[in-house]
């Protein structure tokens, strides 16, 4: 079938979800709640759909990526001649934009549908579905970019969404609503700080490579890995030897198209603007657009490799690639700043630890991570979606994307490397002592991203983006479930005081939404002498696990998943990281990755433990032992709006790990058709890394490790939070309920836990605090003496002397003497010439005759000159 | 070819009758007479034409004789309408009582 | 004869002028004038403009100084008191300059000239060509001491002509050629004399000798583009066949020859249009009313020769008839015709209204209008006033008063005190 042209719809995906938030934005506020909400969901599949088409597409052409170009209109999306910038509107469609995308659009589905039954009732419920749909269009603008500036377009306006939706409730009264704006205020400005690395790491980058695209319509961007599937012999020498165990394979399953490797569909002619149309792709065999076909020309190699093209032509990646392989001191290699010189690894790592800085920011790693926490104000749908599935992911995709930088400055790996184990342990610990149970899940979050960060950094991308996929779907779940519980506790808690007090006259879908904050506030039981609820404290659940048995079961699949246990989907991306991490500290060739792997290791091991180990501890409090208050005890489990999401994304949670399993485990490869290590091949054409040989390995040995670890942990969480033991005092007030941990040895460990490591105190100290004292001195320096004294006195009382003096004699005098005087002199003129019109014909008649007898003379002097 | 009487003859004639209608125009206060006097000098001017039209038997000239006197009726037809005309305001047609349009 | 009649009709006509000038009586001016403008009409006679000067005498004497009549009738302003006013008691001394100043100007120059107009110089023959030979095309080669190159004329063909050519006086030889083959058809080349006045037709005539591959005549006859007659086309009647003389005869309605016997003679009653016309000898010129005749060439016994039944004369042309032989060695003759139109005489009214209606159409219609509109505006302007309104007291009268005063009026305020000032230096 004709897949070729179906990266065209490509901007489809985008245009659709923008429409969606059009008509919710514009006319949401007059449709019903269900007709708004379908909008919005319906947006979200299509674009799904969409992304199931590309991903046929991609499979089809083995894996080549492809430049789309949507119109003409956008080829010079920015332009300036001057100075040779031409930065087009283009989007990329290769295995990893694939991946994202269908995580990006499928769990976005899901969590519409999810919100269509968690915001019912809310006053602003198409909005949300706007926002939610905006949101969508912004993260796929970033995964779909095709240059830097276009992905931090996406960036910018995830950021911006995220702004909105966490501070989604922001007219909550008093000090409920500013507190939501608050943690909406502190999202961005953290975002704000990464972005500036993002920004610097473009200027870099486009000083240095003079373009911002990451490949140009025609590059290839795995050479080797292309030469190998179109089976050209010999392969070009820059590819290793041996790639491994994989290259058997490639044959196996490269019979079933020969020819086109990459379908090489020439450009489409150009209709009209709306229309994505011509589609440039990497360059195929003769024979085009017959995909499947007997039909095979033979491919020669510089068809598909880069050297057809001029160096400069060539997309960032493959330039560095380029330059990389010229000596140190070649021309090309020096990078020309300004006064001085640098040379390009140099200006390489900067660039590198700019993008870093940017990850922090946005995917929560130290130094950046403080606002993902307080984020969960917002309502849980958008902690779904954003703060654990796509948005701080971003950061993570990427440094994939980049990974050919990567590649080339391992200094800059080791830092990488640093920064996510020491995120994943620390912000493991700070889980540990939490009570709300989002904030549990976010600090969960920050750890698994920092998995994903120390596999970047490790070189292990296909891990990384494995780790990304499986915990997008886990952390989803969990995060729909815990709303589930939220909706779940907060009904009982109404209906148990339902018939104690009368006096309800909110609502019932407002008190609802107001009870996701992490507040003690709860509107609806102000008539009553009783401490505020917070159904989000986990000190008033317990037991719901025969009150909520779907969202119990659910929530248990991805704990496990999370965990690490066997055959779940954390398994296998969790182990392929620490596997690659044993691979590198004990069988690197280079110093570097020596270190990162030792570095990675053990931190990333007990981050591992701590994972089973707070999660447990979450479980059992939850959803085993008695129910600690009242909501707890009458929590009705959801309604199938939210349950059905819960049970697709548990069924994926099991099943979604099976794409990347290692070679030896004969029960799973085979399975559906599914060789082992196939999310692997399927990214391989986009990671150089792989295809040249450092590929990544399965240790059984060390996953056994790992899983050991993990059961241990449960094993120690259960003893101490089993049943009852989940929380001391539990018949006490919440605020005096506390950890049985928060005793003894350990209880100066989990208080600092509990505080989250004085974290945002220290930051408030170091930054926020001299900050605020400094524009205070500075405002009073400015009104005081600057506009007081300067400007009232001096610069006014100058300006009225030099107004005076231009005024009386400089305008008046001169300028209206000038003017009055030619008004003078006019008027004796003319009342001396006045007397030309006696008025008598007689005198008119001599002035005609005088007249007609100059006019003679002068036409008879010629004649008379002549004489 | 060379005719009895030569040609400036007549030119000076023509010349000698434009310089009297020109000074009845200047001298005569009578509207009409300083009309008619008009009509004079553009007699004389006819009669320059013919000459010329003769001398160089170009017939062009006669053509334009013919124009000048069309158009000389027209006008002498307005001008006594509007010598009339004033004469119903001023009850006199000497012209140096319409002066009001002085300076 | 003419001198005097000019000093005389001049003198009065300048008399009548300056009578005309000094008389007080109005009435006697405008009679003194028209005597002037008859004057002048005559004098446009004596220089062959008949027809303006009857148009003078209709028009400016006829009607317009009527028209001047009737209005100082009308105003009764044949009374005057003074010829001069009050109001310029040295006018006659300005005059008097004014006048001598503008006759030397007018006079300049012709005084530049010597006080002599130059004359009016020919500037040649008109000469054409026609094509009256059995040739298709020929073309004509003109050679001269006078032309720097010889003239090729177009080719010409078989009964058609050149337009006219002017030539200066001088000999000039003339070579034949056949268009086609471009090979002289006449040798040797004919002589033409112009005079530089009078203009020539030169015609081809004869038909190519097999054997020797020219024989062709020309034959040159005069052509007069001045008009025959009002009401008359003039003919030019060659012989170039008959050797016994052909003369051309009006053969009346019956398209017969009559004759009569009378005194033993036989007496040819239709009416003789050209008398005998030597062969190959000087044409006849003969005019002719116009009409539709039946003609006839007959010879000197009175047998038709050849005949032109229902020939039509029209007015204002020149027709060439030529007898040539037939050609080919048949027997009898052939003729052919040229027309062209002739030019009207100086100065009638054929030829003002000739030109006045193909040039002048425009200029025509453009005056016809003017008067049309002169019309409308005598009417207009000749309107009774219309009845004065009464004026009532109590109209209000828009009075435009200053700005200001509306301005103060408007806002209550005095305006005008409380204009703002410009500051003093403190704020």
């Amino acid at each position: 079938m004709h897949t070729t042209t179906y990266p065209q719809l490509i901007p489809l995906v985008i245009l659709i979800p923008a429409l969606g938030a059009f008509i919710n934005i514009f006319w949401g506020a007059r449709l019903r709640e269900r007709v708004s909400g379908w909008i919005g969901i319906g947006a979200a599949l299509i674009s799904f759909f969409i992304s199931v088409l590309i991903l046929i597409h991609v499979r089809d052409a083995h894996g080549a990526g492809s430049v789309v170009n949507p119109a003409a209109l956008f080829d010079s999306w920015i332009r300036m001649d001057s100075i040779g910038l031409n930065i087009p509107w283009q989007f990329r469609v290769d295995p990893i934009t694939v991946t994202m995308l269908l995580i990006v659009t499928g769990i976005g589905s899901l969590i519409h549908i999810y919100s269509m039954g968690y915001m019912h009732g809310d006053p602003k419920f198409s909005r949300f579905f706007a926002y939610l749909n905006m949101f969508l269009m912004f993260m796929l603008i970033l995964v779909t970019a095709n240059n830097f500036l276009m992905m931090f377009v996406g960036w910018e306006g995830v950021g911006v969404m995220s702004f909105l939706l966490i501070g989604f409730w922001w007219d909550k009264g008093g000090a409920l609503g500013r507190k939501n704006a608050n943690a909406a205020r502190k999202a961005m400005i953290v975002n704000r700080i990464g972005d500036f690395g993002i920004l610097m790491a473009i200027f870099l980058i486009f000083w240095t490579f003079g373009t911002l695209d990451f490949y140009r319509p025609g590059e290839t961007a795995n050479v080797c890995y292309t030469a190998e599937v179109n089976h050209l012999e010999p392969l070009p020498a820059s590819c290793a030897e041996e790639h491994g165990a994989v290259a058997g394979e490639e044959h196996a399953e490269a019979t079933a198209v020969v020819g086109a490797a990459e379908t090489g569909d020439h450009a489409t002619p150009v209709t009209e603007g709306a229309h994505p149309t011509t589609t440039t792709e990497e360059p195929g065999p003769a024979v085009t657009g017959e995909n499947g076909e007997e039909v095979h020309a033979a491919v020669t190699l510089d068809q598909i490799d880069n050297s057809r093209f001029e160096f400069k032509q060539l997309g960032v990646f493959n330039q560095t690639a380029h330059l990389m392989t010229l000596p140190e001191d070649a021309p090309e290699r020096q990078v020309v700043m300004g006064p001085f010189t640098w040379n390009f690894r140099d200006v390489l790592f900067l660039i590198v630890m700019f993008l870093l800085l940017g990850v922090t920011g946005k995917s929560a790693q130290i130094p950046l991570f403080v606002w993902l926490p307080d984020a969960m104000a917002g309502p849980t749908p958008v902690s779904a979606l954003m703060h654990a599935a796509t948005m701080v992911t971003a950061g993570v995709f990427l440094l994939i994307r980049s990974n050919v930088f990567l590649d080339y400055v391992p200094e800059a790996r080791l830092i990488i490397t640093i920064v996510g184990s020491v995120t994943a342990l620390v912000a493991g610990f700070m889980a540990v002592g939490q009570w709300d149970i989002k904030r549990v899940l976010a600090f969960s979050t920050i750890s698994q991203l920092g998995f994903m960060v120390a596999a970047v950094g490790l070189g292990a991308y296909v891990a990384a983006l494995f780790h990304l996929l499986t915990h997008a779907v886990f952390k989803a779940l969990l995060f729909l479930g815990s709303g589930s519980v939220i909706h779940g506790v907060e009904h009982g808690h109404h209906h148990a005081h339902a018939h104690a007090h009368d006096t309800h006259g909110e609502e019932h879908g407002d008190s609802h939404a107001a009870h996701d904050e992490h507040t003690g506030d709860s509107h609806g039981h102000d008539a009553h002498a009783q401490p505020t609820f917070d159904p989000q404290d986990m000190r008033n659940m317990g037991g719901l696990f025969s009150r909520m048995p779907i969202t119990a079961v659910t929530y248990l699949i991805g704990t496990f998943a999370l965990a690490g246990l066997p055959f779940f989907a954390g398994f296998w991306s969790k182990d392929e990281i620490l596997g690659d991490a044993f691979n590198e500290a004990f069988f690197g060739h280079s110093q570097w990755i020596v270190a990162s792997g030792l570095v990675a290791l053990p931190l990333l091991l007990i981050a591992a433990g701590m994972t089973a180990f707070y999660m447990w501890r979450q479980v059992q409090m939850v959803f085993f032992g008695d129910p600690r208050s009242e909501g707890a005890a009458q929590a009705p489990e959801s309604v199938s709006w939210m349950t059905i999401p819960l049970m697709i994304l548990a069924f994926f949670s099991i099943t979604i790990g099976f794409i990347n399993v290692p070679s030896y485990t004969p029960i799973f490869s085979g399975f559906l058709g599914i060789q082992d290590y196939e999310f692997k091949h399927f990214l391989e054409s986009a990671v150089p890394s792989v295809t040249a040989g450092e590929a990544l390995n399965f240790n059984i040995l060390l996953a056994a490790t790992a899983v050991a670890i993990a059961f241990a942990a449960i094993f120690v969480a259960h003893s101490i939070y089993a049943g009852n033991k989940a929380v001391v005092n539990r018949d006490a007030a919440i605020e005096n309920r506390n950890d049985p941990l928060n005793t003894g040895a350990s209880g100066s460990m989990w208080r600092l836990a509990n505080a989250r490591l004085y974290w945002d105190e220290t930051y408030f100290r170091l930054f926020e605090n001299p900050y605020n004292r400094i524009s205070q001195l500075l405002a009073a320096l400015d009104w005081d003496a600057l506009h007081d004294y300067f400007h009232d006195s001096v610069l006014a009382r100058g300006y009225n002397a030099v107004a005076g003096f231009l005024a009386r004699p400089f305008d008046q005098g001169i300028i209206d003497g000038v003017v009055n005087g030619v008004a003078r002199v006019v008027g004796l003129v003319s009342g001396r010439v006045r007397g030309v019109q006696t008025g008598y014909v007689r005198t008119y008649a001599v002035a005609l005759l005088l007249g007609v007898v100059a006019v003679v003379l002068v036409m008879l002097l010629p004649l008379l000159q002549a004489r | 070819m060379a005719y009895p009487v030569p040609a400036e003859f007549f030119v000076v004639l023509s010349m000698i009758l434009f310089v009297m209608g020109a000074m009845g125009v200047v001298l005569r206060k009578n509207a009409i007479l300083v009309f008619m006097s008009v009509e004079l000098m553009l007699n004389a001017s006819n009669l320059a034409l013919v000459v010329f039209a003769r001398q160089w038997q170009n017939m062009n000239g006669h053509v334009f004789v013919f124009f000048v006197m069309t158009v000389a009726a027209a006008e002498v037809a307005i001008g006594l309408a509007l010598i009339v005309a004033i004469f119903r305001h001023k009850k006199s047609i000497n012209i140096d009582d319409l002066h009001q349009m002085e300076g | 004869m003419e001198a005097l009649l000019f000093f005389g009709v001049g003198g009065l006509a300048l008399l009548f002028a300056v009578l005309m000038l000094s008389t007080e009586n109005a009435v006697h001016s405008a009679l003194c004038l028209v005597a002037n403008f008859g004057c002048v009409a005559f004098i446009f006679l004596m220089l062959d403009a008949p027809f303006l000067s009857m148009v003078q005498i209709a028009v400016y004497t006829g009607a317009i100084m009527v028209l001047f009549l009737f209005v100082i009738m009308l105003l009764k302003a044949e009374q005057s008191s003074d010829t001069t006013t009050r109001q310029f008691p040295r006018l006659w001394i300005l005059a008097t300059v004014l006048a001598s100043v503008l006759l030397i100007v007018l006079a300049l120059p012709m005084s530049l000239g010597g006080f002599k107009l130059p004359e009016l110089t020919s500037p040649g023959s008109p000469v054409r060509f026609g094509n009256a030979s059995s040739v298709a095309q020929t073309t004509f080669v003109i050679n001269g001491a006078t032309l720097a190159e010889p003239i090729t004329t177009s080719a010409v063909a078989s009964g058609e002509t050149t337009s006219f050519e002017t030539l200066p006086a001088g000999t000039y030889s003339v070579n034949t050629l056949d268009a086609a083959t471009n090979r002289n058809v006449y040798l040797p080349a004919q002589e033409v004399t112009l005079n530089g006045i009078d203009a020539l037709t030169l015609f081809a005539t004869g038909e190519v000798n097999p054997a020797t591959g020219e024989l062709v005549k020309l034959v040159s006859l005069p052509t007069d583009v001045s008009e025959a007659g009002s009401s008359d086309g003039r003919l030019v009647v060659y012989n170039g066949a008959a050797p016994e003389g052909i003369s051309l005869v009006d053969l009346g309605p019956e398209a017969a020859v009559t004759t009569v016997l009378r005194d033993g003679q036989t007496v040819l009653i239709d009416p003789i249009i050209a008398p005998t016309i030597p062969y190959q000898g000087e044409p006849v010129i003969i005019t002719y009313p116009r009409g539709t005749y039946n003609l006839a060439l007959l010879d000197p016994a009175f047998n038709i020769v050849e005949r032109l039944d229902e020939y039509v004369i029209t007015a204002d042309t020149e027709t060439d008839i030529l007898y040539l032989p037939a050609g080919s060695g048949a027997e009898g003759g052939r003729i052919e015709t040229f027309t062209i139109d002739t030019q009207p005489s100086f100065g009638s009214p054929k030829g003002i209204g000739r030109m006045l209606f193909t040039d002048y159409l425009l200029p025509v219609n453009l005056v016809g209008m003017l008067l049309l509109v002169a019309l409308i505006g005598v009417i207009v302007l000749s309107r009774p006033e219309a009845e004065k309104s009464e004026r009532r007291s109590n109209v209000r009268r828009k009075v435009s008063r200053p700005l200001v005063n509306v301005i103060s009026t408007q806002t209550g305020s005095d305006v005008m005190a409380e204009t703002p000032q410009l500051p003093t230096g403190d704020s």
